[in-house]
C-alpha cells in the first residue's frame, strides 16, 4: 500500500514579485515514497500509482508574504509534446488570494495515466494583486511508475 | 496558505504622555488592505482575519497576527540591538582617551591652560544615564545614555532639546472581548530581530466564528521628564481598542468545485 503524496510549492514571494523566473524562485518537493526526480525545484516530476490521493499546497518562504495556488491545470496531449511555457500567466488577476486559500487542490491518480509518461501540469501561484501578482510554469509533471 | 498579519502599532509617545492617553496618538496599519483590512493608518483599524474550514466544520488554517510597535520620536526599531549600548560605550571610549591624553600633558606642564579647557571640554561631551524606577519604587541609574534621534550621545547641556530618542513604547498585554471570547489566543515571545528588546506578543486566531470582535492593547508609554534637576525616564501604562473582523470560507476541492474526485487528466 502506498500511501498519500502532499506536493510543497515553496515560494520566494519578494523575488518573485520583483520579476524573478519561476525556476529560481519557487521549489516543489513531495513526500511521496516513491524515487520522484527533481525534488526542491520547479522541474519536479512526482512518482506516483493510480488511486494515490495528490495535494498541492503553497508556502510563502517568508511568512509575512502572501501567495496561494489560483491554478493546477494538466496539459492535453498536444501541449505535452511541444515548448515549455514558462512565465508571467494571462489570466486576469482576481479577487484577494484568500478565495483561492479556499481551494483544496488534491486528486485521485487516475488508473487510464500511461506508466512512465510525464504528465505536466500549469501551476498557477498568485501573490496579492499588483502587477506581477500571477506566476505560472508548465515544468513539473505526475509520472505513474506502476 | 495565507500569510501572517502585522499589525503595525506606531504611537506619538510624547504627545500620548502628555495628553494621558492614546486617542489621537496611535496610528495602526496592517499587511491586509488587499484581504479586507479597513481604516489604514488611522486609531480605527479594523484588520481582517480570513479563515477557512473544511466541510465537516474544522479550521482549515491557522491565522497568526503579530504586533510591532514602535515610536515616533524614538530610534528606528529596526537598529541592531545592541546600538544604543554600542553607541554609549563608544562616547566613553572617546571621553577616556581624551582625558587620558590631557592628563599625561597636564603630568609635563601643571600649568597648561589648553590642557585644562580640553579637560572640561572632555567631561562636558560625556553622556548622561536617566533614572528609572525599578520594581521596588527605588530610582535607579538606566544602563544606556541618552541618544538624540541621530544616535548621538546628549550631553548634559542639550537635556531639554526636542529630538531626544524616547524610549519606545511597549505592548504589556493583550485582552479584551476577542480574548475573553476565545478568538484571539495571545502571548509574549522572544525573538532575535531587534524588536523591544528580543519581544513581541502574537496571537492565533480562531474562525469559526465569524463576526467584528474588539480587543485591548495595554501599552507602556515612556517620556523623558526632569525631576529636581535630574532626567528620569517615567512611563505611564495605558490601554487602547482596535478591532478584527473575522470571516470564514469553506474549502472546496479546486479541480471539481465540490468533493474530491479523478485528477483531471486527458
Amino acid at each position: 500500500m502506498v500511501g498519500n503524496i502532499n506536493i510543497a510549492v515553496a515560494v520566494d514571494v519578494a523575488a518573485a514579485l520583483s520579476g524573478g523566473s519561476p525556476d529560481d524562485v519557487v521549489f516543489l518537493i513531495d513526500d511521496g515514497s516513491l524515487a520522484s526526480e527533481g525534488k526542491g525545484t520547479s522541474r519536479l516530476i512526482t512518482d506516483c500509482v493510480p488511486g494515490q490521493l495528490v495535494r498541492w499546497r503553497s508556502y510563502a518562504i517568508d511568512l509575512q508574504t502572501p501567495v496561494s495556488i489560483k491554478a493546477v491545470r494538466f496539459l492535453n496531449w498536444l501541449d505535452r509534446g511541444g515548448d515549455q511555457a514558462v512565465g508571467r500567466d494571462d489570466v486576469a488577476s482576481g479577487g484577494p488570494d484568500w478565495y483561492n486559500d479556499s481551494l483544496d487542490w488534491s486528486g485521485i491518480v487516475p488508473w487510464f495515466m500511461v506508466p512512465g509518461l510525464a504528465y505536466r501540469y500549469r501551476l498557477t501561484l498568485q501573490m496579492g494583486t499588483g502587477p506581477n501578482a500571477l506566476i505560472s510554469f508548465d515544468t513539473a509533471a505526475l509520472k505513474r511508475v506502476g | 496558505m495565507a500569510q501572517q498579519i502585522t499589525v503595525y502599532v506606531l504611537i506619538d509617545s510624547v504627545a500620548a504622555f502628555e495628553a494621558n492617553r492614546l486617542e489621537g496618538n496611535i496610528y495602526l496599519m496592517d499587511n491586509l488592505r488587499t484581504e479586507g483590512s479597513k481604516n489604514q493608518g488611522t486609531g480605527q483599524l479594523v484588520t481582517a482575519i480570513n479563515g477557512t474550514a473544511w466541510s465537516n466544520g474544522t479550521q482549515a488554517n491557522e491565522p497568526l497576527l503579530n504586533w510591532l510597535v514602535a515610536g515616533l520620536s524614538s530610534l528606528p526599531v529596526t537598529l541592531p540591538r545592541n546600538y544604543q549600548l554600542d553607541r554609549s560605550r563608544e562616547s566613553e571610549r572617546v571621553a577616556l582617551d581624551a582625558m587620558r591624553l590631557d592628563a599625561r600633558a597636564l603630568k609635563s606642564d601643571p600649568g597648561a591652560e589648553n590642557v585644562r579647557d580640553g579637560l572640561i571640554r572632555a567631561a562636558a561631551a560625556l553622556g548622561v544615564h536617566p533614572r528609572f524606577e525599578n520594581e521596588h519604587g527605588e530610582l535607579e541609574r538606566h544602563a544606556l545614555q541618552l541618544l538624540d534621534l541621530r544616535g548621538e550621545v546628549v550631553p548634559e547641556a542639550d537635556l531639554e532639546a526636542d529630538d531626544i530618542h524616547q524610549l519606545p513604547p511597549i505592548i504589556t498585554d493583550i485582552t479584551g472581548e476577542a480574548v475573553d471570547e476565545g478568538i484571539l489566543y495571545p502571548a509574549q515571545y522572544g525573538t532575535p530581530v531587534p524588536i523591544n528588546a528580543g519581544w513581541y506578543w502574537s496571537a492565533t486566531a480562531s474562525t469559526q466564528r465569524p463576526g467584528v470582535y474588539s480587543y485591548t492593547m495595554h501599552i507602556k508609554v515612556y517620556k523623558l521628564i526632569f525631576a529636581g534637576g535630574q532626567p528620569i525616564w517615567q512611563d505611564k501604562d495605558m490601554t487602547y481598542d482596535s478591532q478584527i473582523q473575522v470571516r470564514s470560507r469553506q474549502m472546496v476541492n479546486g479541480f471539481t468545485g465540490g468533493g474530491t474526485g479523478l485528477l483531471p487528466i486527458c
